[in-house]
């Protein structure tokens, strides 16, 4: 299905982040995003169509989180519905009411405040009762479990892990928009201890509170702002199995999936030509290689290679999070919502210092935290 | 613009307190293979996955949804999860009509399940949706929250206890006729009157159970739907309309909307009444499945869809009007007073005006039905949905 | 297969979620708290455009998507707007009876929730009559204030 110039991005933000956003409740962060992306759009609350939100309770230490939340999204007495498998999956939705014709602004919302819960033990209540959670996994355990699948030289993989870190925090110090604005050099993350071996303490991004907002629209509604609108040809999400499957987890099915579904739908033939630049999940380094080649931007094995050889660098022939990603600005479950901003910001030429030069087009990413279950992609243009 | 869709397989496990024989994914499972085999359809088919889960905490497993779709063998299709309160299972729907109204997808399959049973109180889980810094420490929950708006109808419109009771005994009366209800045991106004105070002034009786199941509907777009060997079910409108959680602000002199009413579902059907072509909703619906857990929220409810006026529909009711052989037969199925498996608990709604429009509802079948009307409700009476079937494209 | 066990009764295996979270109250709430707890005053939020004045006070009006600027001292009087008596105990909750109203304090545009003590609930007709809607009711604060909405409650005047 061809959805060019159909669905626009009229606008985004993020709220301030904080490791403790204290001075705010949940409902007040979730305000300032939603308000700040309405004005970057310059459209008021009374012409949206529909608020649609992305939330899980169990971050959120409230049952039915979006109960307080909905209305300072912009909800009040207006259409809104939750979803709640990632921030991502919030403009998923958005996506998709638009293309169905029946809503021409949809403003989707997602937040995470993991300073007020502790985030090893809500992770662990994904596991199922029976099999899993007994034995304590973890995301993270998952994740390292997950690793070791990998076939090729591990010591080659670890070194590119290393540079990942390395370069997105790089990436993160110029970006004034990312919470961890210092680098992290390559001894301190070969000093730091394994918290699942081979994942190390340094390569697990602290995390930060925040909210972030974007505005989707139709063409119709597009042609009504006074600036450049952005773009998304292309939609894709797709869930795999639980926890550790089937298939080799580095092999990233569900992320090939979603990205296939995308990129036919806006006629990617191939992504490692196509795409100025990527903003995608990178939870841990891990899973940022293997989605360079889940998303095809290097071939099946030439992950490492990938980033060794500079090229996801943010001068690189195919920069990789520019923005600095989850590693510079760990918004876990508002992490996908902060990549499809970042790549609206670099499209739109507004990224500021880590403005890669002259993009066309670019994808977004969105992932469930480290056992990286369910995926979004988003293809996005600026012509 | 929007690809026409429709509703062409229904399955439902039949609801009850418990089922301990089976895990959350089979349960689950149970209701898929339903859906399919009376949609006449494989798995294959079903090109992506909603999936209607209420708060975590009920069934004890943080995103169940995931562990579903590997159940179900459906990995790595597309899969999303919709968590709204008790609307959940109307927002799926919602969302799974959007899926194939954006012309994204030909098939998708609505799926929503709970086991309430496993959790020891509901309510202690419902409470802790309530704000944790204003309200969680005085005890509100799913129940207070209802008689707050029984008390005000009884203020503002003389509501009587009776008059409530009246509607759990026609809901029980339907249910008989149900086998997928949970409670079909006959009640009678002295039963429902003489049972204990929960909530002032709603009794055990007023209230809905608890109970395990699941339900699934399969949705297709009209390229696919035509050739369906059950009668197409075409989505023909749908509103959502949701409001401030602070409960509060529907009392005092500032308010928009009142708690006792349930303006915002008056708004959500203006706009799915809109789509549908209705302006008329007592001439031009047959028949409607509400989600009304307690006896006053259906006293909203009729009233907000234009089947009575404000305040009325207490009296409509012990006049007979929504009986099954009354001019605007409501909840045929029992609804949500007779069976509350919380996640698809509004799903089931969408499930059995389905039926009423396929004409297979069997034993609770009204004879005629061209155009149903479901509802949902969530939150602190915040979240209200809307969608109105029917046989004509 | 034959020398399976064949399942007798249900098999149920017992879990627990025990979750801590540390909400923060925001700045907003906080001045809420402290003059809740430090003065014995209810304070609300006064919405520039509608005028509206919103307790629980609320950084941004809801309606209008602009901040709250002016803050509106509020009760110790005010009138039920809504209430119930739970007679049934719940798991986590507190020991019945007792009764639960949403208030609106005077000078306040939306009705604040608390306990109402000193009504006699033994017998619902009579604590229904007493606590019906329209009656007036005064804010009690307790002696040992923490800074929580339970630092108060009303009593029928």
């Amino acid at each position: 299905m061809n959805i060019q110039s159909r669905i626009a991005i009229l606008g985004g933000a993020q709220s301030m982040l904080g490791a403790h956003r204290d001075d705010v409740r949940l409902e007040e962060l979730v305000f300032e995003a939603a308000e700040a992306a309405l004005d970057d759009a310059g459209v008021k609350r009374s012409e949206l169509d529909t608020v649609v939100l992305a939330g899980s309770d169990q971050m959120d230490g409230r049952s039915i989180s979006s109960m307080v939340t909905a209305c300072p999204a912009g909800a009040y007495l207006k259409d809104e519905i939750r979803t709640t498998i990632e921030g991502s999956f919030a403009a998923v939705l958005a996506c998709m009411r638009i293309l169905s014709g029946e809503f021409e602004t949809a403003l989707a919302v997602t937040w995470t405040k993991t300073s007020e819960s502790p985030y090893d033990l809500v992770s662990s209540l994904s596991y199922d009762p029976f099999y899993q959670r007994p034995i304590g996994l973890s995301d993270v355990i998952d994740a390292a479990a997950a690793v070791s699948t990998y076939t090729g030289s591990k010591s080659t993989l670890a070194d590119a892990a290393c540079s990942v870190v390395v370069k997105n925090r790089s990436n993160g110090e110029v970006n004034p928009r990312a919470f961890l604005r210092y680098p992290m050099a390559r001894e301190t993350i070969d000093d730091s201890p394994y918290v699942a071996y081979p994942i190390r303490r340094a390569e697990i991004p602290q995390a930060c509170d925040g909210a972030v907002a974007v505005l989707f629209g139709s063409a119709q509604r597009a042609k009504a702002i006074d600036h450049q609108p952005v773009w998304v040809d292309g939609v894709g999400w797709a869930t795999g199995e639980y926890g550790i499957g089937v298939d080799p987890p580095v092999h990233m099915r569900a992320l090939r999936a979603a990205a296939a579904r995308a990129y036919a739908m806006a006629g990617v033939v191939d992504p490692s030509r196509e795409f100025n630049f990527a903003e995608i999940f990178d939870g841990t380094p891990y899973h940022e290689i293997f989605a360079y080649e889940a998303l095809g931007l290097t071939p099946d094995g030439l992950g490492p290679a990938f980033i060794l050889d500079g090229a996801s660098e943010r001068h690189g022939a195919l920069p990789v999070n520019p923005s600095g990603g989850l590693q510079a600005t760990n918004l876990r479950f508002a992490s996908g919502m902060s990549r499809i901003l970042e790549a609206y910001l670099q499209l739109s030429g507004r990224a500021g210092p880590v403005q890669v030069a002259s993009p066309r087009q670019g994808i977004a990413h969105g992932a469930t935290t480290y056992p990286a279950q369910s995926h979004a992609i988003f293809v996005m243009r600026n012509y | 613009m929007s690809i026409k869709t429709a509703i062409i397989g229904v399955g439902q496990t039949g609801y009850r307190f418990k089922r301990t024989d089976v895990t959350m994914q089979e349960l689950a499972q149970e209701a898929a293979a339903k859906a399919l085999e009376h949609a006449k359809m494989e798995m294959d088919e079903i090109e992506a996955f909603v999936l209607g889960i209420a708060p975590d905490a009920l069934s004890g497993i943080d995103n169940v949804d995931r562990w579903i779709g590997q159940a179900l063998g459906v990995t790595p299709r597309p899969q999303l999860r919709v968590n709204t309160g008790g609307t959940t299972g109307a927002a799926a729907a919602q969302a799974g009509y959007i899926h194939v109204a954006s012309g994204m997808f030909r098939t998708v399959m609505v799926l929503a399940a709970d086991k309430v049973s496993e959790t020891p109180d509901a309510q202690w889980v419902l409470n802790t949706a309530m704000d944790p810094i204003y309200e969680r420490s005085l005890a509100l929950n799913a129940i207070n929250m209802c008689s707050f708006q029984a008390v005000r109808q009884m203020h503002q419109y003389g509501v009587t206890e009776r008059q409530l009771a009246a509607v759990a005994v026609r809901s029980r009366q339907n249910a008989m006729a149900n086998p997928y209800a949970h409670l079909r045991e006959p009640i009678s106004i002295d039963d429902v009157l003489s049972s204990r105070y929960i909530c002032w002034p709603l009794k055990l009786l007023d209230c809905c159970p608890r109970s395990s199941g699941a339900c699934a509907v399969i949705m297709a777009a009209e390229q696919v739907a035509v050739s369906s060997p059950n009668r197409p079910v075409w989505i023909q409108g749908m509103g959502a309309t949701s409001n401030t959680v602070y409960m509060g602000d529907k009392m005092g002199p500032g308010r928009d909307t009142d708690h006792a009413d349930w303006d915002e579902l008056a708004m959500a059907a203006a706009t799915a009444y809109r789509r549908a072509g209705i302006t008329d909703p007592l001439e031009q619906i047959d028949v409607a499945e509400i989600y009304a857990p307690f006896t006053c929220t259906e006293l909203a409810a009729v009233e907000a869809l234009g089947f009575c006026p404000k305040g009325l529909g207490g009296q409509m009711n012990e006049q007979g009007m929504f009986d099954m052989r009354g001019p605007m037969p409501v909840n045929p199925s029992g609804g949500v007073l007779s069976a509350n498996p919380i996640s698809a608990t509004a799903l089931a709604r969408v499930a059995e005006a389905a039926l009423q429009v396929m004409g297979d509802a069997g034993e609770h079948q009204v004879p005629g039905v061209r155009r149903a009307v479901a509802t949902g409700i969530g939150g602190t009476l915040q979240f209200h949905t809307c969608m109105v079937l029917g046989e004509d494209l | 297969m034959s020398d399976m066990a064949t399942a007798s009764s249900p098999l149920i295996h017992p879990g627990e979620w025990h979750i801590h979270y540390d909400y923060a109250v925001g700045e907003i709430a906080e001045r809420f708290f402290t003059e809740l707890r430090d003065n014995a005053t209810i304070y609300a939020l006064r919405c520039p455009s509608c005028k509206l004045v919103f307790v629980p006070p609320r950084a941004y009006c809801e309606r209008c998507f602009v901040r709250t600027t002016d803050w509106v001292k509020i009760g110790p009087e005010g009138v039920i707007e809504a209430f119930t008596i739970v007679y049934e105990p719940f798991d986590g909750l507190p020991v019945p009876p007792y009764a639960v109203a949403y208030v609106t304090l005077d000078g306040a545009s939306t009705a604040l929730a608390n306990f109402v003590t000193d009504v006699d609930l033994s017998d619902p007709e009579q604590a229904s009559a007493a606590l019906a809607i329209g009656n007036r009711v005064i804010v009690d604060f307790v002696d040992e204030r923490k800074g929580l909405i339970t630092d108060f409650h009303y009593r029928l005047l």
